[in-house]
C-alpha cells in the first residue's frame, strides 16, 4: 500500500479515537451507555440507521452473490426492500416499549425464563452478525493488500480497533462515529462506480460484453429462475418481515431517538439512503464479473474491484470507509450484546444488585466476550453469504412469538415456548435433509405460526396486571404517564 | 353479565395501527392512524422508486 494511502488510514483512526474519548465524557449510567440516554434527534437517528445497518459484509454479499449469479443477486440486500415501509410503523412501538434490550420483552409480555431464552438467542445472533461482518472486512482487506495481510489477521486487528471506542463510550460513541462513519460509507458505495466505467467502456460496452460475447444473459436480470426465483424473493422477504421486531439491535436503533418523529425520520432517511447505496454495490459486482472472470472466492470480487480501479490516495480511503463501515455497525452490536447479556442473564441468574459504577465496569469487560465470541464466528464461518443466510434464520425464530405478544392479548408463555421451540427443530431437521433456504423458511415460519396460534388457544389466559401495563404502554408515548416510563 | 355492545365500547385503542392491527378502528381509520398510514405509503413509494431506479439504469446501453 502507498505511504498516502496509510496516511489518509492513520490520521482517520486518530480521529475516531479522539471521537470515542469524547464519547467517554457523556456515559454515566445504564441509559446513557445502552440507549444514549434518548436524546438522539432526526439527523443523528438517520446516520445511525444508515451506519448501524449498513456495513462491509453487506457489500460483500451483494458484490459476492452478484458475482454468481447476475444482478438478481441484489435481492440478498434488498430482502428488507418490502418490509422497509413497516419500519415507520415499528418505530413508536419500540420507543413505548421503554426497554433496553429486545429480552426485556419477553420477560415483561411473557416469562423470566423466556426473556432469558431470547437472551441467549440474541447474544448468539449478535455475535454471528459481528463475526459476519469481520470476516466480510477481512476478505476485502485480503484482496487490497495482494494477499499480503491474510483476512484472519484482519478480522483481528479491526476487532481490536472498534472494541477499543466502543467499550469507552457504548452506544453515545457508536452513534457519533455512525453519523460521520455513515457519510464515508456513501463515499464508499459510489467512489468505484465512475473508475468501474471508464474500465469497461461504459455501461453499452458492459452489456455487450457479458451477454453478446460471454453469453451471461442472466447478469443483467433482477431476477434469475434457478437462483433468485420470485418465490425466494418472497420467502426471504416474509422471513424478514417475521424477524423484524427481533433483532436484537432493535431496541437500541429504535429506542434511542428523542421523540417518536424523530426515529420515525432518521428510519426513512438512513433506510432510503441505504437501499440507494445497494444499487451503486450491485453494479460494481456485475463489473467484477466481466473485469475478474474466475476468482478463488466470490467473496474477494469487491476487495479486488478496489484494488484494480481506485488510485493512491482514494484507496487509502476507501479502506478507511471500509473500516468505518464495519466497525461503527460492530460498536452498535457490541453494546446490545452486552446489554442482553448484562440485562437478562447476568441480573437475572447471578445478581440484580448492582451500583451503576460496577454495572458500567462489568458491562466493558462482557463487551470485550461478545467479540471474542464474533471472532471465533468469523474464523467458522464458510463464506459471507452462509453466514448471512444463518443470521436471517435466527431473527426469526422468536419472531412470531414477538408479533402476536405485540397484537394478540391471547398468546402466552406456553404458546411463545411452542413456537419458538418448534421453528427451531423444523430448521435443524430440514437443514440436516439439505432442504433448500426457501423450504426452510417456510417451513419452520409455518410451524412457528401454527404452534402459537393452537397452543395459546389450548392453554388458556394468562391475566396479569403486569400485561395490562404492558399494553398501556404501546398506547401512550413517552412523556405522557411519568409511571409508565419507569424502566425495570 | 357485560352485554356485546359494553364489550365493544371498552376495546382500547391507540394511535398505531400495529398495535391495533387485529381491531383496528376502521370508523375513524384516517384520523386515529393519519401518521402511521401516510407515512408508511410515503416509504413504499419511495422503495418502488428505488427499484424502478435500479430497473432504469440497469437498461442504460443495453
Amino acid at each position: 500500500m502507498h505511504i498516502v494511502d496509510t496516511t489518509v488510514i492513520i490520521l482517520y483512526f486518530l480521529f475516531i479515537a479522539l471521537v470515542g474519548y469524547i464519547a467517554r465524557r457523556k456515559v454515566k449510567t445504564q441509559n446513557d451507555f445502552f440507549l444514549g440516554g434518548q436524546r438522539f434527534k432526526k439527523f443523528m437517528m438517520s446516520m445511525m440507521f444508515f451506519g448501524a445497518g449498513t456495513n462491509t459484509d453487506q457489500v460483500v454479499a451483494v458484490t459476492s452473490k452478484i458475482y454468481q449469479v447476475g444482478l438478481s443477486g441484489i435481492w440478498y440486500q434488498w430482502l428488507y426492500l418490502f418490509i422497509s415501509p413497516f419500519y415507520w410503523l415499528k418505530l413508536p412501538i419500540v420507543r413505548r416499549l421503554r426497554m433496553m434490550t429486545t429480552a426485556d420483552f419477553f420477560k415483561e409480555r411473557y416469562s423470566k425464563s423466556l426473556g432469558i431464552c431470547y437472551a441467549v438467542i440474541g447474544t448468539i445472533t449478535v455475535a454471528v452478525n459481528i463475526g459476519l461482518m469481520l470476516k466480510g472486512t477481512g476478505f476485502v482487506i485480503d484482496a487490497i493488500s495482494l494477499h499480503q495481510l491474510p483476512a484472519n489477521w484482519a478480522i483481528l486487528a479491526v476487532a481490536a480497533l472498534f472494541v477499543f471506542y466502543g467499550v469507552l463510550g457504548g452506544l453515545v460513541a457508536a452513534v457519533w462515529t455512525d453519523a460521520i462513519q455513515g457519510m464515508l460509507t456513501l463515499v464508499l458505495s459510489f467512489l468505484l462506480i465512475p473508475f468501474m466505467l471508464v474500465k469497461v467502456g461504459g455501461m453499452s460496452s458492459l452489456h455487450y460484453q457479458l451477454e453478446q460475447v460471454r453469453g451471461l444473459t442472466h447478469a443483467f436480470s433482477l431476477v434469475s429462475p434457478g437462483d433468485i426465483s420470485v418465490l425466494f424473493i418472497f420467502t426471504i422477504t416474509l422471513n424478514g418481515l417475521v424477524g423484524m421486531f427481533t433483532q436484537p439491535q432493535v431496541m437500541q436503533t429504535g429506542g434511542s431517538c428523542k421523540t417518536e418523529m424523530d426515529g420515525r425520520t432518521g428510519s426513512l432517511v438512513g433506510t432510503v439512503l441505504k437501499r440507494v447505496c445497494t444499487v451503486a454495490w450491485a453494479f460494481i459486482g456485475v463489473g467484477a464479473i466481466y473485469l475478474f472472470p474466475g476468482l478463488s472466492h466470490p467473496d474477494l470480487a469487491f476487495g479486488e474491484m478496489i484494488r484494480a480501479l481506485l488510485p493512491v490516495g482514494l484507496m487509502g480511503l476507501m479502506v478507511a470507509a471500509i473500516l468505518a463501515a464495519v466497525m461503527s455497525s460492530c460498536d452498535v452490536l457490541m453494546v446490545t450484546g452486552t446489554a442482553l447479556f448484562i440485562r437478562n442473564i447476568y441480573r437475572n441468574i447471578i445478581t440484580r444488585e448492582l451500583t451503576e459504577e460496577k454495572f458500567l465496569l462489568i458491562s466493558r469487560f462482557v463487551s470485550v466476550g461478545v467479540v471474542l465470541l464474533g471472532i471465533i464466528i468469523a474464523f467458522l464461518l464458510p463464506g459471507v453469504v452462509a453466514g448471512l443466510e444463518l443470521f436471517w434464520k435466527l431473527n426469526a425464530f422468536t419472531g412470531f412469538a414477538f408479533w402476536a405478544g405485540l397484537v394478540w392479548k391471547r398468546a402466552n408463555v406456553s404458546g411463545a415456548w411452542a413456537s419458538i421451540i418448534g421453528s427451531v427443530t423444523v430448521w435443524i431437521t430440514l437443514e440436516m435433509l439439505g432442504a433448500s433456504l426457501p423450504v426452510q423458511m417456510l417451513s419452520y415460519i409455518g410451524a412457528g405460526f401454527i404452534l402459537l396460534v393452537i397452543v395459546s388457544l389450548l392453554t388458556g389466559k394468562y391475566p396479569s396486571r403486569d400485561t395490562e401495563r404492558f399494553y398501556r404502554k404501546l398506547r401512550t408515548p413517552i412523556g405522557a404517564d411519568p409511571e409508565l416510563d419507569v424502566i425495570r | 353479565m357485560m352485554s356485546r355492545g359494553a364489550k365493544k365500547r371498552a376495546v382500547q385503542y391507540s394511535d398505531l395501527i400495529l398495535v391495533d392491527l387485529l381491531h383496528l378502528d376502521w370508523k375513524n381509520f384516517f384520523k386515529r392512524y393519519r401518521v402511521d398510514f401516510f407515512g408508511f405509503i410515503i416509504f413504499l413509494l419511495l422503495m418502488m422508486l428505488v427499484i424502478v431506479g435500479t430497473y432504469l439504469i440497469k437498461n442504460i446501453g443495453a
